[in-house]
């Protein structure tokens, strides 16, 4: 059993990781909900895992690889474009807070 | 024998004890640009210069609902080099997500391949004969550049997605001098496969080393660091050895080596964590459902192999077998694709009028010393291989002699070629003297004003031929073609003899 | 115009394409007289996120040139309007998600199906409301509201496509694109009372489609009968050489193989685990009669079983959600979408933080959550690793179905009926099992169909599914139009 203990450290972790930021009644919300979710996908363990080399071929038929295009260069997005999209820009770059190493 | 061809000073005194008593081990990771038309999963140019994100498109922009697609010329200069390392391809690789966040990175995960690499087990030879065995290589996508301002940084993607070959050593690696020369020797691969231009200012050619040092004689490894930001080759032995001290200085004083990551500061010459506490980073790889498993079956294998161009190590074994170089001359020459190209240059251009074993040592001699001390580009010299072989030629057709001409290629190293060797020589009236008329007259002229010294000569003391020899050519300022001059005094000393 | 003559509710693709060759309507028409209902309902529903009246009809236009060029007869999907679930790309036009997110996302680029709907003379009529990223089962984690089932408002149309289902229930459309990672096109076909078909993986492009599970995700129609399922997905099935898992499919003409279709000497199985516990006695009662029915038309019904089913919620939720979370990590507000208020002043971190925060909402962050940690260090082995192991032990469980001989498996598409807005919100594994019925198809990769085949004593419509062999939608979809043909349950429709 991989029964895991999901406390209040494994919830900021995971939130860490995945770049949420989460206040103190989101980390009590999701603690209890990861903890029901797995508690129920739990019962992987029991179901015989005897599958081998399962790494997503099974969806692939059964010579299953990936195709490749040729090297040719197509147009790009025009730039104006792209940075229509932009919460804030400077000229053709995006802008972000500076980032301290 | 110095491992290392071009410029190595010698170790200093505290590198000496440090080096008596620790082994460094080092592994390297680099990281080589492909040199393809498009980017790896996309149809973007790769052309690096262009205005900030004038090369993306929603793809390399990570917009939302986009899919890779892979570039089939990617994969086979990869197979390439992979065969150049003598590695193996294997049939089945697997791509996979390096999750991490960071404004560059446009997905939020890099698509590289992990556990399953497109080739491993390759090796690579050394100078000194040491062989380097390379762990891997995958294939993967480079990441956007990051431009940092005062209050805010900006984020060109246009390097997004080009596609990388990352080389992973095994940590074989124990000195300074060897890392610089396995990395040469890998640029001067790549280079000659014509997949990667090889351009460490650029960024298309990187580099990271593992660092660990561990007392002589034990064999566990220590704690490693891992450099980054090594952008020349001249600051990979630089940052390595001041590492290589930095983690001696913490073991003599009984400290700990943190694991960390170290940034390279060219200016003040040292190593600095990145990061006060390395956060252990959780990539959480996972193979990518939006590729399948890339194949590369044999007869694809053999086809690139079909295309390989020779190979520095082939090479270098021409030039022992076909020019008669040293095994260490042609290792040297090979050690870098423009060496070996400007040495083959200059060959050409003297045209067998000077054996090649003479050309080789010019090159690695005279040339090299130039190049390292006045930081020459290799691939864009001042004094050309033209320019070297015309000077050379006039010595095989005995116009100067060699002394001469190692000071006029001082000269043109100094003050650039002007108007070639030819020109100079005649110009400054350094045409060797080669009538023997002449030449009889300035060796009497020697031997007349020293009587004392015939004498001695002529009482069996042969070592004062070599008095002679400078005299006279100090009379005619060394334009004495060497050998009539030799064989005329001679002749001199012995009618002396018989009077 | 004749297209103004018969109810919007009964104008099928089929019908629409007959009039414009018959050249007794205009797609301009068609659109008008769809966007016209439109304007009654879609608020009611609240099945569109983007209703643009303009732009269909600049869209409509634009194939009534098309079809002016290349001639009626070309063109099978002419004139044919098709709405659109909001995380499928349509350049120019918002792609939400129905995320605050994207809340102010504009597509630069159109989806491979959308390029393939237009050049069959299709064109898109709007956007429709969905749960945020498809991640839902009831539309109701939509960050524009939740959507209503037309056939009861105060009960979900399903999800997560449910505005699509509802539309084209409601009669708005005669069809929308879903998405289907788990059954999100399935199970809101059969609380709608409509016709969903989930193909086989890779056999429609997901080129454009926001990922959600990239290796579950598939696009397919929502419509009112299997003939138009067929004509749609006749246009939408092709390699696409930007999607590298999609592959060409052997078959085709599938609207076509109809005419000849009949459920006579086939076998149809029927797992045990699927029709036994946990299913709501009203569904299993309409079941037990569309098996009759089955069996009247002429096949011959098989117990089978598929012992592994059910870890495949389980499994499917480790698998979807690891997905997700690594296809979700583009959200940063770096270079589009959602930057929190302020947040440039902020550190990067913190603009991370903050943005991911406030434009995800609950249940995406749950997943992302979820994802994140049966991905990371030491956990992945226990969680991903054997997450796919079960998934190919479903697989094989249905192959070894299809192998004893089975044609199609036949399963309720959802084990209840649809439920009240806010009924299975506080649990969410309530919510994930609902979806029982559906997730082992996505697993295994292989085409499924909704059909209609029953109303709750409520008058809330039941579906029933019908599941082939990976790359048999040629014998999906003829079993399904031989059981339509002999039932009338396609026919009832909500009344709004
Ligand atoms: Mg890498
Ligand atoms: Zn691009």
């Amino acid at each position: 059993m991989t029964r895991i203990n999901v406390d209040e450290s494994l919830v900021r972790k995971v939130s860490d990781l995945a770049n949420l930021y989460l206040s103190e009644e989101e980390v009590c919300f999701y603690q209890g909900r990861l903890a029901r979710i797995l508690d129920y996908v739990d019962q992987l363990d029991t179901a015989q895992a005897l599958g081998k080399d399962w790494r997503g071929d099974i969806l692939r038929g059964e010579t299953p690889e990936t195709p490749e295009r040729s090297d040719v260069v197509t147009p790009s997005l025009p730039v104006e474009e792209a940075m229509s999209q932009a919460p804030a820009h400077s000229g053709t770059a995006f802008q972000v807070p500076r980032i301290i190493e | 024998m110095n491992a290392q061809p071009i410029g190595t000073k010698p170790a200093r005194a505290s590198e000496q004890t440090v080096l008596d008593r620790y082994e460094p081990v080092i592994g390297l990771e680099v990281h080589c640009q492909l040199k393809t038309r498009s980017k790896l999963f996309c149809g973007c140019s790769t052309e690096f210069g262009s205005l900030p994100n004038h090369n993306t498109c929603p793809v390399c922009l990570g917009h939302p609902g986009v899919l890779p697609a892979l570039n089939e010329q990617a994969v086979n200069f990869a197979v390439r080099f992979a065969l150049a390392v003598d590695a193996k391809v294997h049939e089945t690789s697997i791509f996979a997500r390096k999750q991490y966040f960071y404004p560059d990175l446009p997905k939020g995960y890099q698509i590289t391949q992990y556990d399953r690499p497109y080739c491993s087990d390759g090796r690579l030879a050394l100078a000194s004969g040491k062989v380097i065995r390379i762990m891997r290589a995958h294939l993967e996508e480079d990441a956007g550049k990051n431009i940092h301002g005062d209050e805010s940084s900006y984020i060109d993607l246009n390097r997004a997605g080009v596609p990388l070959i990352e080389i992973v050593s095994h940590a074989d690696i124990r000195s300074p001098e060897d890392a610089a020369d396995y990395l040469r020797r890998l640029r001067s691969i790549v280079r000659s496969l014509d997949i990667c231009d090889g351009n460490l200012e650029e960024g298309s050619f990187r580099c990271d080393a593992n660092v660990s040092i561990r007392p002589r004689g034990e064999e566990k490894y220590g704690t490693r660091c891992e450099i980054k930001n090594l952008n020349s080759f001249r600051n990979i032995e630089r940052a390595i050895k001041y590492e290589i001290l930095r983690q001696a200085d913490l073991l003599d004083h009984g400290q700990k080596v943190v694991q960390q990551t170290m940034l390279f500061d060219a200016a003040s010459g040292k190593t600095q964590a990145m990061r006060s506490k390395e956060e252990s980073e959780d990539y959480r790889y996972f193979p990518d459902p939006d590729l399948l498993p890339l194949r590369i079956p044999v007869e694809r294998i053999e086809s690139q192999r079909k295309v390989l161009p020779e190979l520095p190590e082939a090479m270098a074994r021409r030039f022992q077998e076909k020019h008669g170089l040293s095994f260490y001359d042609a290792a040297v020459l090979t050690a870098d694709r423009d060496l070996a190209n400007f040495y083959e240059a200059v060959l050409r251009r003297v045209g067998g009028t000077v054996p090649e074993k003479i050309v080789a040592n010019w090159v690695t001699t005279e040339y090299l010393r130039e190049v390292n001390s006045r930081e020459w580009d290799l691939g864009n010299p001042p004094v050309t291989a033209n320019e070297l072989g015309e000077l050379i030629e006039l010595i095989g057709k005995g116009v100067v002699s060699g002394k001469i001409a190692k000071k006029l290629f001082e000269e043109m190293a100094e003050n650039g070629p002007g108007k070639g060797p030819k020109a100079m020589v005649e110009a400054q009236g350094l045409v060797q003297v080669s009538d023997t008329a002449e030449i009889r007259k300035t060796i009497k002229q020697v031997l007349d004003a020293n009587p004392g010294q015939v004498g001695e000569y002529l009482g069996g003391r042969e070592k004062v031929f070599g008095f002679f020899v400078g005299q006279a050519m100090r009379l005619c300022g060394g334009k004495m073609n060497p050998q009539l001059m030799n064989e005329i005094l001679k002749e001199e000393l012995d009618a002396r003899r018989s009077r | 115009m004749a297209a103004t003559q018969t109810p919007c509710s009964e104008l099928t693709a089929k019908k629409i394409v007959g009039l414009l060759q018959a050249g007794q309507a205009s797609a301009e028409e068609v659109a008008k007289s769809f966007l016209e209902r439109t304007r009654q309902t879609h608020q009611q529903l609240n099945s569109h996120l983007h209703f643009d009246e303009n732009a269909a009809i600049a869209e409509a236009r634009a194939a009534d040139r098309l079809i002016r060029e290349k001639g009626v007869s070309e063109l099978p999907l002419a004139g044919v309007p098709v709405l659109i679930k909001d995380n499928i790309c349509v350049r120019g036009s918002k792609t939400t998600c129905g995320s605050r997110m994207l809340g102010n996302y504009v597509a630069p680029y159109d989806a491979t199906v959308i390029s393939r709907l237009r050049a069959a003379g299709a064109f898109v009529l709007g956007k429709t409301n969905m749960d945020e990223f498809a991640m839902g089962s009831s539309s109701e984690n939509s960050a524009f509201g939740p959507v209503r089932n037309p056939w009861h408002l105060d009960h979900v149309p399903g999800g997560s496509s449910g505005g699509s289902g509802a539309a084209v229930a409601a009669g708005l459309a005669p069809v929308a694109l879903g998405s289907d990672t788990g059954g999100s096109i399935r199970q809101p076909a059969s609380f709608c009372g409509i016709t969903g078909l989930k193909p086989t993986y890779g056999s429609v492009s997901r080129f454009g489609l926001v990922a959600f599970g990239s290796s579950l995700d598939q696009i397919g129609p929502m419509t009112t009968t299997v003939e138009d399922a067929a004509m749609v997905y006749d246009v939408l099935a092709g390699l696409d050489p930007r999607d590298s898992t999609s592959v060409n499919h052997p078959q085709s003409g599938f609207a076509a193989a109809l005419s000849t279709a009949s459920l006579k000497g086939r076998t149809i199985g029927v797992p045990d685990e699927l029709l036994d516990k946990g299913v709501d006695p009203e569904v299993a009662r309409c079941l037990e009669r569309a098996i009759g029915e089955v069996q009247a038309a002429g096949a011959t019904v098989k117990k089978v079983r598929l012992p592994n089913i059910a870890s495949s919620v389980a499994a499917y939720y480790v698998i979807a959600t690891a997905e997700a979370s690594a296809n979700l990590a583009r959200f940063d507000g770096v270079r589009y979408g959602y930057r929190a208020e302020g947040a440039g002043r902020k550190t990067l971190k913190e603009l991370y933080r903050t943005s991911r925060s406030q434009g995800f909402g609950r249940e995406v962050k749950q997943r992302i959550m979820l994802g994140t940690f049966v991905l990371s260090s030491g956990y992945y082995d226990a969680f991903y690793a054997k997450a796919n192991k079960a998934r190919e032990l479903i697989t094989r469980d249905f192959s070894a179905v299809f192998d004893s001989g089975c044609d199609l498996i036949l399963t309720p598409t959802s084990p209840t009926p649809p439920f009240k807005l806010g009924e299975k919100l506080s649990d969410p594994v309530a919510m994930y099992l609902s979806d029982v019925c559906t997730i082992g198809v996505n697993l295994a990769g292989l085409p499924a169909i909704s059909v209609p085949c029953g109303l709750t004593t409520s008058g809330l419509p039941v579906g029933m599914q019908l599941i082939a062999r990976k790359f048999n939608e040629k014998s999906l979809l003829t079993g399904a139009y031989a059981y339509e043909r002999a039932t009338d349950w396609h026919k009832a429709r909500p009344c709004l």
